[in-house]
């Protein structure tokens, strides 16, 4: 009973609210974005900002398009053939279409975190210095620095401390998620984008990847596609919501959840929704 | 395991606790006022009406934001509705105790009053259940609160004194001066104060035990 | 509503009993030929009782039975029988098999005193030991009790004199022989450009080396002529007296009097001197040494020239080239490859490689030695690279095709997970993809180690000989001779099967040396798939 009185506090860092967090307010901006598979419109005239060290929830019901548009910040739908887009996205300033911008570079700055975990059939060790070894980092000692940081934040450490050298692939789902984010953070990228990456877990996993997205964005910036609105509306601080590849509303989450603008939003949220 | 969100639970449940100091400062300080005619004192516990007002907004946004984004179920959902009725019962006993200030005030003017019934021992009491309401909320103690219930009957039976005292047998009107009157008021205002005490009690039974015991006869 | 045709066996029930009967009549096939190969290969070695028969005209033999057969011409109800014997002797005999109509055996007896010999020249023996004529002079007759020990002493004995012969005239001489050529190449070379002080100490490296050429022929005269040789003087069935020097004897034992023990080592004792030993005999007789290591070469050459061909070719298809009518009908060509009859490879192999490359590759590097050495091309005939290549480019299909299939079966999260990460396409392939497919790509090589180990006909056009004067892999530098001819078991087959002068005494040999091809492939295999095995352990979760 004295738990519900007295609840003993819950974060390992120090997490400061989201307005005195927030950075550069267009560090991810997407400008009258359009997108084309083939002939067929996925995405149609977005524009919306994303500031630094927030967390921004994409939400809409099946086929609105904001995988699309997650997919296109690191530019992963250029994989696809037959793709066209119009409009401009730009990270700090710098077009991700700029010719002069190598493809890899960009996704060594931003990284992905996919929703059926995919770790590679390495060692735990491996996977999570994969992203520093394609970048040439050779020496032993960096690497396993950089190993033990990445599984620190990414709250797995000391589940898999002593057996860094066995397989990724013996891990339980919740484990290998986190594995997978520990392998997107560990070079460092400005930028995190989770493409639903608790669809596939149990609610305790689930619940450690949100503290664990609590906990990163006092560093990176966050953009995560969803399909639970409740997820949405614990975790980030602010919430688009899409339709049919169109933008209906875009604000914090508060406003979005409590007080909704546009009718659809209302809908959507109170679950009257087609 | 706890959650981050679970944080703002704590928020919460420490402004209630600050909007509970808050009320029993002001109902003590306004009692001392009664009782010494003092004007300053009466002044401080209007000025203090206020800031209880905005503890109770934000004690609301933090409800419904809470509601809204967080999804909460078994006893957290309790703790919600109670935190919002005990939040509302505060800020009732804020403004009667701004109300009995505001009569304390007149009565002053007309000059001190020699006889003040049972006012002080009401008031003592109703301090006291107050107090009891306040701590069984934050200690988590079903007796505490099962013996505000219990007490509540002792300020009415005071109230009902007061009454019969001043306009009690033979209702020698002629004796009631407009001083008397206003002392009426602020026995009533005691008693309501202690009615909220009561509600405050109940809800923190549901809270602890689920049980509803509001209405019981 | 019940009907007669609702019964609660599953439908299709009767395809599952097909399939099943399928697979018995598959499984006894390769049992089958199994047993039948074992069966005729392992008799090669056993050595039973030895009869000595009367025949009804008067003649006796001593002889081994190898085949027992009806009649051409026999009524089937009441089939009569011939027995071939193994007699030996063919210098007196003529045949080493003999046909004997099995009405006209009167009897055979097992006499205990019957001897088997197996010679270095004209084949196995069988006679009646009279006296054993010792190195040291002393003759000791058959029936002597110790004649066994003493006789089987003297063999031992011999087969030391008859291998340091061997040393020194094979392996020495050989080496001197070798080196002389290679001099006097170089002398007429130097001659022909004039360099004289080259020409001056090439001669003089001649000379010396025909001085220890003469000094070896003395040393091997010496040691003929050191021991006198002891032989063995015997009658044979019809009488006759046969005298063997011992130096000739391989083997010898009494086939009438070795309890199952003593057969069970000789046995042993064959089947090693034929997984072991080099031949003899035009190939009829002896081990196949040289032809398992030639074919184990070939074989493990040839996996190691498909495997990147063929993992670079499916890589750039799959992951390069641009989809399109082009690509497929490269990939349909591709496919098609793997129907070419074997012979065309073998064409191609010759005409292309040998001719065509080979001749380039003597032109270019080899001049000297074509022009002062009776133009002998280098690499301008068959040799061990030629046969490989052309054996690579054959199962090419196969090793492709596998290693598409594995590449596509790695999940596409992996793929979408490197790429996420900034690794560029080659990274992505070299790092995730190829690990990943490594089991199926390992068997799409052990498909093509197990053709490629099985095929002759190409090869008998461009390397392959009945009978090579040396290993193609050897202790002498390049110690990997790309050059050279080399034998290999399958040709081995078809040359015993069909080009040996004396067949019958061929066809145990043939099924002999199946087994032995088999027992090759399978243990390829067999490696192939353990190695397989620890990648699937170490990438658990690949789909191969």
């Amino acid at each position: 009973m004295s738990q519900i009185m007295n609840p003993p506090s819950s974060s390992r860092i120090k997490v400061r609210p989201a307005a005195e967090r927030e950075g550069r307010k267009d560090y991810i901006s997407i400008r009258d974005f359009g997108f084309y598979y083939g002939a067929k419109k996925a995405l149609d005239a977005i524009s919306l900002d994303i500031p630094e060290r927030q967390v921004v929830a994409f939400i809409g019901p099946s086929g609105c398009g904001k995988s699309t548009l997650l997919r296109n910040l690191n530019r992963m739908n250029d994989l696809v053939d037959g793709i066209r887009h119009e409009g401009d996205i730009t990270i700090n300033g710098r077009s991700i279409y700029d010719p002069g911008l190598e493809v890899i570079s960009l996704r060594r700055r931003v990284g992905m975190v996919f929703q059926k975990s995919n770790p590679f059939p390495k060692s735990i060790f491996e996977n999570v210095v994969y992203a520093l070894r394609v970048v040439g980092v050779r020496d032993r000692a960096v690497l396993e620095e950089a190993c033990e940081t990445s599984l620190r934040k990414a709250a797995l450490w000391d589940e898999v401390k002593d057996r860094l050298n066995d397989s990724a692939l013996g891990l339980s789902g919740g484990q290998m998620q986190r594995l997978c984010i520990a392998r997107a953070i560990a070079n460092r990228p400005e930028i995190l984008l989770m493409d639903e990456p608790c669809s596939a877990l149990d609610p305790i996993a689930t619940g450690k990847i949100e503290e664990l997205i609590h906990e990163l964005k006092e560093q990176f910036t966050i953009v995560i596609v969803t399909h639970s609105m409740q997820q949405a509306a614990r975790v980030s601080d602010r919430t688009a919501f899409f339709y049919l590849g169109k933008q209906i509303e875009y604000d914090t989450t508060e406003k979005i959840f409590m007080n909704p603008t546009q009718a659809q939003t209302e809908a959507y949220i109170s679950g009257r929704f087609g | 395991m706890q959650r981050f969100f679970h944080d703002e639970l704590r928020q919460l449940r420490d402004d209630l606790i600050l909007m509970g100091e808050r009320s029993l400062d002001m109902s003590r300080l306004v009692l001392r006022a009664v009782e010494t005619g003092d004007d300053s004192l009466a002044l401080q516990v209007r000025g203090m009406d206020d800031r209880v007002d905005e503890l109770e907004k934000r004690v609301d946004r933090e409800i419904m934001r809470y509601l809204t984004l967080f999804g909460p179920m078994g006893s957290d959902v309790r703790l919600l509705l109670a935190a919002r009725d005990i939040g509302h019962d505060l800020e009732r006993i804020a403004d009667e105790a701004s109300v009995i200030a505001k009569r304390a005030m007149v009565i002053s003017e007309r000059g001190p009053l020699k006889d003040l019934l049972h006012v002080p021992a009401e008031g003592v009491i109703a301090c006291e259940v107050l107090r009891l309401a306040i701590d069984s909320f934050i200690e988590g103690d079903l007796e505490k609160a099962r013996l505000v219930l219990r007490r509540d009957a002792e300020i009415d039976a005071l109230n009902r004194k007061n009454y019969e005292e001043l306009f009690g047998k033979a209702g020698d009107v002629a004796k009631v001066s407009a001083s008397h009157v206003e002392l009426i008021f602020i026995s009533k205002a005691l008693e309501r104060i202690g009615d909220h005490s009561k509600n405050i009690a109940e809800q923190v039974i549901f809270l602890l035990s689920g049980e509803d015991v509001r209405h019981a006869r | 509503m019940a009907s007669s045709s609702d019964s609660s066996t599953p439908r299709g029930e009767a395809w599952v009993w097909f399939s099943g009967l399928g697979l018995i009549i598959g499984l006894g096939m390769v049992v089958g030929l199994l047993a039948l190969v074992l069966m005729n290969g392992a008799t090669v070695f056993w050595a039973p009782p030895v009869p000595v028969a009367q025949v009804d005209d008067g003649r006796v033999l001593i002889g081994q039975l190898a085949q027992r057969r009806i009649r051409a011409g026999s009524p089937a109800d009441q089939p009569r029988y011939e027995r071939q014997y193994q007699v030996g002797l063919r210098e007196l005999n003529g045949n080493s098999y003999l046909w004997i109509d099995e009405a006209k055996i009167k009897g055979e007896t097992f006499p205990a005193d019957v001897l088997g010999l197996e010679r270095v020249e004209n084949g196995p023996a069988f006679v009646r030991p009279q006296t054993l004529r010792k190195s040291d002079g002393k003759i000791i007759p058959a029936t002597d009790a110790a004649f066994e020990a003493a006789f089987q002493a003297e063999v031992a004995a011999a087969a030391a004199v008859r291998e340091k012969l061997i040393d020194i005239t094979r392996h020495r001489i050989g080496d001197v022989n070798a080196a002389m050529d290679q001099a006097r190449v170089a002398l007429r070379r130097a001659e022909d450009l004039k360099i004289t002080d080259e020409v001056a100490a090439l001669q003089k490296e001649i000379a010396q080396l025909d001085g220890r050429f003469a000094s070896l022929q003395e040393e091997a005269k010496q040691v003929v002529a050191g021991g006198a040789v002891a032989s063995l003087v015997s009658q044979d069935a019809a009488g006759r007296e046969v005298v063997v020097p011992l130096t000739q004897v391989i083997r010898a034992w009494f086939p009438n009097r070795l309890d199952t023990w003593g057969r069970v080592n000789l046995f042993a004792s064959r089947l090693g001197e034929f997984i072991f030993d080099e031949p003899r005999e035009a190939n009829t007789e002896g081990g196949l040494m040289p032809a398992i290591f030639g074919t184990l070469v070939m074989t493990v050459f040839m996996s190691l020239l498909v495997t990147p061909f063929g993992v670079i070719t499916a890589i750039y298809l799959r992951e390069y080239a641009q989809q399109g009518p082009v690509l497929r009908i490269v990939r349909i060509s591709v496919n098609n490859l793997a129907g070419v009859p074997s012979i065309v490879f073998g064409v191609f192999g010759l005409g292309f490689f040998v001719y065509v490359l080979g001749g380039s590759i003597d032109q270019l590097f080899f001049a000297d030695q074509l022009k002062y050495n009776n133009n002998t091309p280098v690499f301008g005939t068959g040799g061990l690279l030629w046969c490989s290549l052309t054996l690579a480019l054959m199962t090419l299909p196969v090793v492709i095709v596998a290693t598409e299939e594995a590449l596509a079966a790695v999940p596409r999260g992996m793929r979408e997970a490197s790429l996420a990460t900034g690794a560029s396409k080659w990274q992505t392939i070299r790092d995730i993809l190829l690990p990943a497919s490594a089991p199926g790509i390992l068997t799409g090589v052990i498909l093509a180690m197990a053709r490629g180990a099985g095929e002759v006909a190409p090869l008998m056009l461009v390397g392959v000989v009945k009978l090579a004067p040396s290993l193609p892999f050897d202790g002498s530098a390049p110690f990997l001779h790309l050059d050279r001819k080399f034998m290999h078991l399958g040709f081995h087959v078809y040359d015993l099967g069909f080009q040996s002068p004396d067949s019958d005494a061929a066809r145990p040999m043939v099924f002999a040396t199946t087994l032995l091809l088999i027992v090759l492939v399978v243990c390829l295999n067999l490696g192939a798939i353990w190695i397989r095995n620890r990648l699937r352990a170490r990438f658990k979760g690949a789909s191969f």
